[in-house]
């Protein structure tokens, strides 16, 4: 029996080994739960961290009327939209991507209560995910303008997952509060000002209650006019609060000073920077601004129109400003044209050879935020300048437009914000009293809705906002604020062209490029063997392009050109987006935004 | 006759005295003997003696001396007796010499008798004549194959490794001549003395030992649905690893392959469709668990034999993970006491499969890229195109012009890039060595093996190579207490381009044939150093696996031959290391230009993964006949833990690309650290019963737990029972054995239930593969910089369920197998049904704000119905004096499976048509008619308004050439309704993705040394619909830029209406569900396909040869894999490629590499 006993100790040793208790509960030793997370403020810091991903800069207008011809839009739902062919079968969000970050924003104010430590370090952040919940909450408002309301991250059986949407009113209240808390409890200068700080906050404020005041008094069909006063002036004062008490400036008192703002590469410690997006060769985190020139888009002569002349008389006052040649038009103007779309001559390379504008996009590139310095351009998503979220010369434009909207502004306060941004690079100061006696007719055209005693103002302000912040991503919202979207139902245009043939566009004297019609080069027949060697073609009616009067004209684009894609704005629907079907499928109790029943 | 003692003694023993006894006995034992005459003397005393012995295969003869020698004792036998006997080993510490006298004589037709001081050695049973001879089967000789002599129990032998034996036998005697898998042959002895006997493989196989859970059973009393392959169905071919052999080779096991790259794994599944969340057979190699890349790098040559176990009934044994079937590998061991030295030596050519075809015409290319285009860009100038035009009339003009500023290149190529990033051919070379020799008390098998694999890229090659080196040994310790151990160690090496890895092969079909790689003074251009130049100048990427695997096994016999009791403890040890950097190409744009790099942010990175796995497993064994009752009942215990830690670090910046480490980058550091582990336990138990092998039931159960469910959920019991029924053994069934030539017939029937525990969902949950029932939140370094760098943080995790518990799959099972003619043709046949319950897949679809992943929860129910069919034909004849066998196997399979339980009460489809619900059918595609061509931009108008089929790039507009949808409701408009089942619009079900009837046609032969085989495999029935962005197929109908395909030239134009496809519009199939991306019949595909496999022509030198060279075997043999195929596609992809069993988006397939034909030229070798 021995063989037995062996046999029997090997199988207790065996067992021994074996049967520990608890051996199937494991837990990884790397990963983290709620339950060892959320315990101290460094705890709140490290989540909110990854919230900042929500607040990025802009540097582009995409879809709005700053963007003559933009293949990036082209399938944007917003193209569709105004080609009139988008439909809840159609459209995307509202899905589960879309929503995630509010889930991401609640999932920390669920759990923060049992965090322990300074109350005020605990609310500075706890004001930092509740502001980004406004910012979040906005946007969709923005979209949809009725929207649930959701504080608290939804389990798989909650029934608010099935509830209606909420009305504006009620989203905005929450909005505000949230915002409110945020202004209260965000510290001022946490570190620096690559975080969010009291002042991110104010502004963020100024700009959702400027938004809602203008929308509510010019969407009538709201019938929430009497509510847009109050908006407006919550925006003065929190704009106010910044003028006051921040200690930003406008930078500078050139055009060199307003590049800089958008294409160099160390802007933390630039005065008039209140959030900013920072980016770093040594990190490896870049963005991808080199491509706003000349590559998918560029801008319209609309925008170009509506800088002013040096002496600050306005360039559509001008004889002909229709009809000026591309070298033209940046003759004594506004020195912010030339730092927002690329004039003649200008050359992005050390040889100094001059790049040649394409009429392919109309021919106005934008040079805005192009990083001029080779060192910080890299290629794709390899740009390294840093880039602001938000700067002091929106808080000067809110404060400026707010007061202009209730009616209660003074020269003083133009001559504390408009005329700041005007004197940086040169401009003559707007004056109330001449704005006012004789509104410029052009923009008066374009927005037919401001009326009253400050109209003259209140469209010179409507310019500086248009003309100082292109291309920082407002022109959209601030066309849906305003009423105005039936301008983005215009077909855009480029360059003027006088005539088919050769065209400078270097401003050297001699052509650089050649506008024909396929199959006569005649046009072009009489110039010198070396100038035609080098000319680059461009055919009309072959590739994007076509002339507003077939030989001449401003450039405009087949895209927008039945049998292709005619624009229009329907101001019954098109203020919102229609939600994807399946959405309301599956939430019965769910439905269209106004206009998309 | 001999007669010895003690040569140092000779004078003592002399004088003897013959006692009265010994002349009995010789008379009546020893009657043939004269040795009477000889003078014979013992003490009494000797038989108390000891011996000390210790002698290792030695003659018999050889240890009589020895005994001799250390004894008083002298031996008196007939020398023919023992010349015909095998060498033995002996060991004896001091026994006494009757012990040392059994231990020789063991297992011999010989007794002894000690008188005085002699020791008479005779036989048992008396023979007259000894009969020599050689047994091979139809191809070689054959070592072990026992030869016993009818009605003469102990009288027996094995052959040699030579196949060689002797043995002395009575006259007129009946041999009989036994070999595993070979039918026993009987020979009856009359004049012949020398015998050359020739087995046949036994057809049935039903004398077969299968390989089932913790232990064996023959074939012919099984009760589940068990298929077997052996070594010799893969060795006689090289393979690149298992999974690409076993290919085909059993029904229903599928095997695929998404691309020819060498790092490429296959993966396995058993019987189709599985569950929503995937799901895999269990692999064992050797009872330890297994994945499918480790399989990979196991040797192929090692592989003794894989059985697969595809019903509950057989799978239940391995409960909570056996539920998508099992596959069981078994390594070779130690066969004969020869020392087997086998070596096996191939080198292989592979050459490129198909390539998608592109048409490369510069203006031509111009042209239908310009058409593309329009209206959103002007892609090619006026002038360009002019060139263009006169290039393509004269080929001659250069390629590469200066633009009209004198600064730049312009291109006007004609690269068909495939061809410049592959190699026609490139070489695989393989090298094994084993050695195997077993005697009595140790057995040992040694093997190593080399594989290595170049890549077929032209610039910048990428390598792998694989080493392997097993080591086998048992020993029997005492006579009931066997230990053995079994350690693998494995090394792999990948080396390649970091630019290899991603959309490769996606890449390089969508560079502009436009372009040329190089510039006219050497250097890359922008898009060649991109492409090219990226895998020539760019960051390499160093991947080795090292791996450890040691198993020890002890099997202790408590009752000898009744009842057993086996433990073994695995450890694998795996550490890999992938040491990666990237560093840019350079490229100019123009003669003048500087050389500009591809992107600026060099680094290096290190990717770190240990994982410890420790398997211990004990059952015991017991097995008995009681009359006319078979039992046997088992029960056992196995226990797992693995731990895994993943860690990676990178940092930016190298100093220098010629010394790219972690250690010398001087820019930002990123990293991160993931430790998973995982444990089992489980208890297991197996009854089987039978009666006269005539009728046959089993039970199999499991009780599992698992750490991956929260704590109440944990364990589960996992039963099955079946029962066989051999109706080929009743009487009553004689007649129509008879009748048919039916030699066996056997009804079986399983129903079992078991779990699935490993589950593949969103790759969201970063440890969704060992907690999933752990809301774990992840942790990283931001992508943006806050304050002075990139700060760590902590995310939300994804939303869990925390009720889930295992998915049960259930399975009702029945086969028949049948044999007739002799067992020359074998049928099995298997047809089931698999219910997969409580599926862990994301719950019930739900609406937006939910905001994130849904949770897996136990949400869903699945039925699968299939067969399975094998046939089998073996036969063998003399022809022409020599051998001539052929074997035919054929396998047809086929399998559906249906949504029975979702939670989707709206039957939404949602925006991708692929929401499941309940009634669905696993692989339905859902797309809507398309009936013909708008002829004009007024057509578009005249027909129903299709806007929703439209595409958001072109505004979902519709112009001439593009094409009708059918309105097939005849409702007015063209739409998809509500996306739901029942309001689909105008669309429904065309088809179905899944693969159907895979079979396989296995045609061996043999003849006078020459072996030839061919083995085709392919897929009865699928439907493949090129998706959105599939530029191999759309071409400039995904992409405008992308490369027009030759397939696109067949278009829609005013003046070629009856095209195949559309007008050119750009992005029309770009996106899935827009516009073409919407499946339709026309462009659907017919995925079927045939494949010849493989083709292999061998030729084994005859022994007369052989036995000049001293080698026992010598085989070359030309190999090709994957010959050809018939494919029904459109384009000129590899069917194999489209993609596996699981619908997916199939956009880049491919990946890095495009399968490859192989040709290779090989030996094996056996010493």
């Amino acid at each position: 029996m021995k063989r037995i006993n062996y046999i029997a100790l090997a199988s207790l040793v065996l067992l021994g080994v074996s049967c520990k208790k608890d051996y199937l509960d494991r837990t990884s030793g790397s990963a983290i739960t709620k339950e060892v997370f959320f315990n101290t403020p460094e705890d709140l810091a490290t989540y909110t961290n990854g919230l900042y991903k929500q607040m990025r800069a802009e540097y582009t207008d995409l879809y709005s009327d700053n963007i003559a011809l933009s293949n990036n839009d082209q399938n944007a739902e917003v193209r569709t939209l105004l080609a009139g062919t988008l439909s809840p079968t159609t459209v995307k969000g509202w899905d589960k991507d879309a929503w995630a970050p509010l889930r991401d924003i609640n999932y920390m104010l669920d759990n923060s209560g049992k965090v322990t430590g300074d109350p005020a370090v605990i609310n500075h952040y706890i004001g930092i995910a509740r502001l980004l919940r406004a910012n979040f909450y906005y946007k969709m408002v923005k979209k949809y303008g009725d929207v649930p309301w959701y504080s608290h991250v939804m389990g798989t059986s909650s029934e608010d997952l099935y509830k209606a949407k909420d009305p504006r009113t009620a989203v905005v209240d929450s909005i505000m509060k949230d915002l409110e808390f945020a202004v209260a409890n965000v510290l001022p200068a946490k570190t620096d000002n690559s975080y969010i700080t009291k002042w991110s906050a104010l502004t963020l404020l100024s700009r959702i209650t400027l938004h809602e005041g203008t929308f509510r008094k010019y969407h009538t069909a709201l019938n929430l006019q009497t509510t847009a006063p109050g908006f407006l002036e919550r925006a003065v004062s929190a704009s106010q609060e910044i003028i006051n008490k921040g200690g930003f400036v406008i930078s500078g008192n050139s055009a060199t000073d307003y590049r800089a703002l958008f294409s160099s590469n160390n802007l933390s410690t630039n005065k008039e920077i209140i959030f900013l997006q920072k980016n770093s060769r040594d990190l490896g985190v870049a963005n991808n601004t080199h491509t706003v020139l000349d590559w998918q888009w560029a801008l319209s002569a609309e925008l170009a129109d509506e800088f002013l002349m040096k002496d600050g008389t306005p360039f559509t006052s001008t004889a002909n400003y229709g009809k000026k040649n591309f070298t033209e038009i940046f003759k004594d103007r506004d020195p912010r044209l030339a730092e927002t779309i690329m004039p003649p001559g200008f050359s992005n390379n050390a040889a100094g050879t001059p790049y040649i504008t394409r009429p392919d996009f109309g021919g106005l590139l934008q040079i805005k935020f192009y990083p001029r310095d080779p060192a910080l351009r890299g290629g794709w998503e390899l740009n390294y300048t840093d880039l602001p979220i938000m700067r002091y010369a929106e808080v000067l434009l809110i404060n400026a437009e707010a007061k202009a909207e209730l009616g209660a502004i003074s020269q003083g306060d133009i001559d504390a914000t408009v005329n700041k941004l005007r004197a940086r690079v040169g401009i003559p100061a707007l004056k109330i009293a001449t704005a006012n006696a004789a509104p410029d007719t052009y923009l008066a055209n374009r927005y037919p809705t401001v009326t009253g005693a400050n109209k003259g103002v209140l469209l010179e302000i409507r310019r500086e906002r248009r003309v100082e912040l292109a291309c920082e991503g407002f022109r959209f919202d601030d066309l849906y604020r305003w009423k105005a979207g039936t301008l983005l139902a215009q077909a855009p245009a480029g360059m003027y062209i006088p005539a088919l043939g050769g065209i400078d566009v270097t401003g050297d004297g001699s052509a650089d490029i050649a506008i024909l019609k396929k199959g006569d080069e005649s046009p072009i027949a009489m110039l010198p063997a070396a100038v035609k060697e080098k000319i680059v073609k461009f055919y009309v009616n072959e590739g994007t392009f076509y002339l507003e009067n077939e030989t001449s004209g401003k450039i405009m684009f087949l895209d927008d050109k039945a049998p292709q894609r005619p624009r229009s704005f329907d101001e019954s629907k098109y203020y919102y987006f229609p939600i994807p079907i399946e959405q309301t499928v599956l939430n019965p109790n769910l439905k269209q935004p106004a206009g998309w029943q | 006759m001999n007669f010895f003692s003690p040569m140092k003694r000779p004078e003592k023993d002399r004088g003897f005295r013959i006692p009265p006894a010994f002349k009995t006995l010789c008379m009546i034992k020893l009657s043939t003997l004269s040795l009477l005459s000889l003078a014979l003397g013992a003490h009494a005393s000797g038989t108390a003696q000891t011996v000390n012995l210790s002698l290792k295969k030695v003659r018999v003869e050889k240890v009589l001396q020895e005994i001799s020698k250390q004894t008083d004792l002298r031996f008196f036998y007939d020398e023919k007796l023992l010349n015909s006997l095998q060498p033995v080993s002996i060991h004896v510490d001091h026994g006494p010499i009757q012990q040392a006298l059994s231990k020789v004589l063991k297992g011999q037709n010989l007794t002894y008798q000690i008188l005085n001081n002699t020791i008479v050695i005779s036989e048992k049973q008396r023979t007259a004549i000894e009969i020599t001879g050689t047994v091979r089967d139809s191809s070689t000789t054959l070592a072990g194959v026992t030869v016993s002599v009818e009605g003469h129990s102990g009288i027996s032998t094995k052959t040699d490794a030579n196949g060689r034996f002797s043995l002395r036998t009575p006259e007129q005697a009946v041999l009989t001549f036994q070999y595993m898998g070979y039918t026993t042959q009987r020979i009856q002895i009359g004049s012949q003395r020398t015998l050359d006997v020739v087995l046949r493989a036994n057809n049935a196989q039903l004398d077969e030992v299968v390989v089932v859970g913790y232990g064996t059973q023959r074939k012919v009393n099984l009760t589940g649905a068990v298929d077997m392959v052996s070594s010799k169905q893969l060795e006689s071919r090289p393979i690149a690893n298992l999974g690409a052999g076993l290919q085909g080779l059993i029904p229903n096991l599928n095997i695929t392959s998404s691309n020819g790259r060498a790092t490429t794994n296959p993966s396995f599944n058993v019987r189709g469709f599985t569950s929503l969340n995937g799901g895999e057979p269990l692999i064992l190699v050797d009872n330890i668990p297994y994945s499918t890349d480790e399989v990979a790098r196991i040797n192929p040559n090692d592989v003794e034999n894989v059985s697969v176990l595809k019903d509950a009934a057989s799978a239940a044994i391995y409960g909570a993970r056996g539920g998508f079937g099992v596959v069981l590998i078994t390594t070779k061991k130690a066969k004969s006491d020869k020392l087997d030295v086998s070596f096996s030596s191939n080198v292989g050519y592979r050459t490129l499969g198909k390539l998608p075809k592109f048409i490369t015409d510069p203006y031509q290319v111009m042209d239908i890229k310009n058409e593309a285009g329009k209206p959103l860009y002007n892609l090619y100038p006026e002038s360009a195109r002019e060139y263009a035009k006169k290039r393509s009339l004269d080929p001659s003009l250069p390629a590469v012009t200066l633009s009209d500023n004198g600064q730049d290149w312009l291109y006007t190529g004609t690269t068909d890039w495939l061809k410049e990033a592959y190699n026609n051919t490139a070489p695989t070379y393989n090298a094994n060595l084993s050695i195997a020799k077993k005697s009595d008390k140790i057995g040992y098998y040694l093997s190593s093996d080399y594989y290595k694999q170049d890549g077929l890229l032209k610039y910048g090659n990428d390598v792998y190579k694989r080493y392997n080196v097993r080591g086998k040994v048992d020993l029997d310790v005492t006579n009931w207490l066997q230990i053995s151990n079994n350690t693998l160690l494995t090394s792999t090496n990948y080396e390649a381009a970091v630019f290899l890895d991603g959309d490769f092969f996606w890449n390089v079909n969508r560079t502009n044939s436009l372009d040329v790689p190089f510039n006219p003074d050497g250097t890359w251009t922008k898009a060649g150093a991109q492409v090219l130049g990226a895998l020539q100048k760019g960051g390499r990427k160093d991947d080795r696996i090292n791996e450890f695997v040691t198993t020890f096994a002890a099997k202790a016999s408590l009752i000898k031959g009744v009842w057993d009791l086996n433990a073994d403890a695995t450890i694998r040890r795996t550490a890999g290391l992938t040491r990666s950097y990237d560093v840019p190409s350079m490229y100019k744009t123009g003669p003048e230009a500087i050389l500009t790099p591809t992107f600026s942010n060099t680094y290096a990175r290190n990717d770190n993964s240990t994982t410890r796995y420790n398997v211990y497993n004990i059952y015991t064994d017991f097995h008995k006949e009681f009359g006319d009752h078979y039992l046997q009942a088992m029960v056992g215990y196995n226990q797992e833990y693995n731990y895994n830690n993943t860690n990676w670090i990178k940092a930016l910046s190298l100093i220098s690309s010629s010394v790219p480490s972690i250690g010398t980058a001087t820019g930002d550091i990123s990293k991160d650290e993931r430790i998973k582990d995982w444990a089992v336990q489980g208890i297991f138990s197996r009854v089987s019963y039978n009666y006269k092998e005539k009728y046959l039931a089993e039970f199999n159960g499991r009780f599992d737990g698992s750490s991956r469910f929260p704590a109440g959920n944990r364990w589960g019991f996992f039963p099955s029972i079946s029962a066989g029924w051999a109706v080929s053994k009743e009487s009553f069934f004689e007649p129509i054995k008879n009748a048919l030539a039916m030699d066996f017939l056997k009804i079986r029937g399983s129903y079992g239930s078991l779990g699935n525990q490993l589950f593949n969902y969103n790759s969201d949950y970063p440890y969704r593969d060992t907690y999933p029932y752990i809301p774990i939140m992840t942790n990283k370094q931001t992508d943006y910089i806050l304050g002075n760098g990139k700060p760590q943080a902590v995310y939300s995790p994804n939303a869990v369920s925390d009720t889930f518990t295992w998915e049960t799959i259930q399975t009702v099972n029945a086969g028949i197998d049948m044999n007739f003619f002799n067992s020359k043709l074998g049928v099995n046949f298997d047809k089931y049904t698999r219910y997969t319950k409580d599926m862990l897949v994301p719950g019930k679809v739900l609406p937006g704000p939910f905001g994130t992943v849904v949770p897996v929860e136990n949400a869903g129910d699945l039925k699968t119905k299939g067969w399975e069919l094998r046939l089998t034909w073996r036969d063998s004849k003399e022809l022409d004096g020599s051998p001539f066998w052929y074997n035919i196997a054929l396998t047809l399979a086929d399998n559906r499976s249906w949504i029975t339980r979702f939670d989707n009460p709206s039957k939404s489809l949602g925006n991708n048509w692929i929401n499941n619900y309940v009634g669905q059918e696993i692989g339905e595609i859902w797309g809507a008619d398309i009936t013909g061509f708008f002829t004009s931009d007024a057509d578009v108008t005249a027909h129903p308004n299709q806007t929703a089929m439209g595409t958001d790039d072109q505004s979902y507009k519709f112009y001439a050439g593009d094409p009708i949808f059918a309105d097939r409701n005849g409702d007015g408009i063209v739409d998809m309704g509500k996306k739901t089942v029942d309001d689909p619009g105008d669309m429904h079900i065309i088809g179905n993705n899944s693969s159907r009837l895979p079979y396989s046609i296995d045609l061996s032969t043999g003849w006078k040394g020459f072996d030839f085989r061919v083995f085709l495999q392919g897929i009865g029935k699928r439907d493949w619909y090129p998706g959105g962005s599939n530029i191999y197929f759309w071409g400039v109908y995904a992409q405008p830029w992308t490369n027009p395909t030759a397939q696109n030239v067949d278009h829609w134009t005013p003046t070629n209406q009856d095209a195949y496809f559309p007008a050119v519009r750009a992005y029309s199939a770009e996106d899935n569900y827009q516009q073409l991306g919407i499946p339709n019949k026309r462009y659907m595909q017919n995925g079927a396909y045939m494949r010849v496999k493989n083709l292999t022509l061998g030729y084994t030198l005859p022994a007369s040869v052989l036995q000049r060279l001293k080698l026992h075997k010598v085989r070359f043999f030309f190999s090709a894999e994957n010959v050809f195929e018939v494919s029904h596609l459109k384009v000129k992809l590899d069917p194999e490629s489209l993609g596996g069993l699981y619908p997916s988006s199939a956009n880049r397939v491919q990946a890095a590499y495009p399968f490859q034909r192989t040709f290779t030229f090989g030996l094996n070798m056996n010493l």
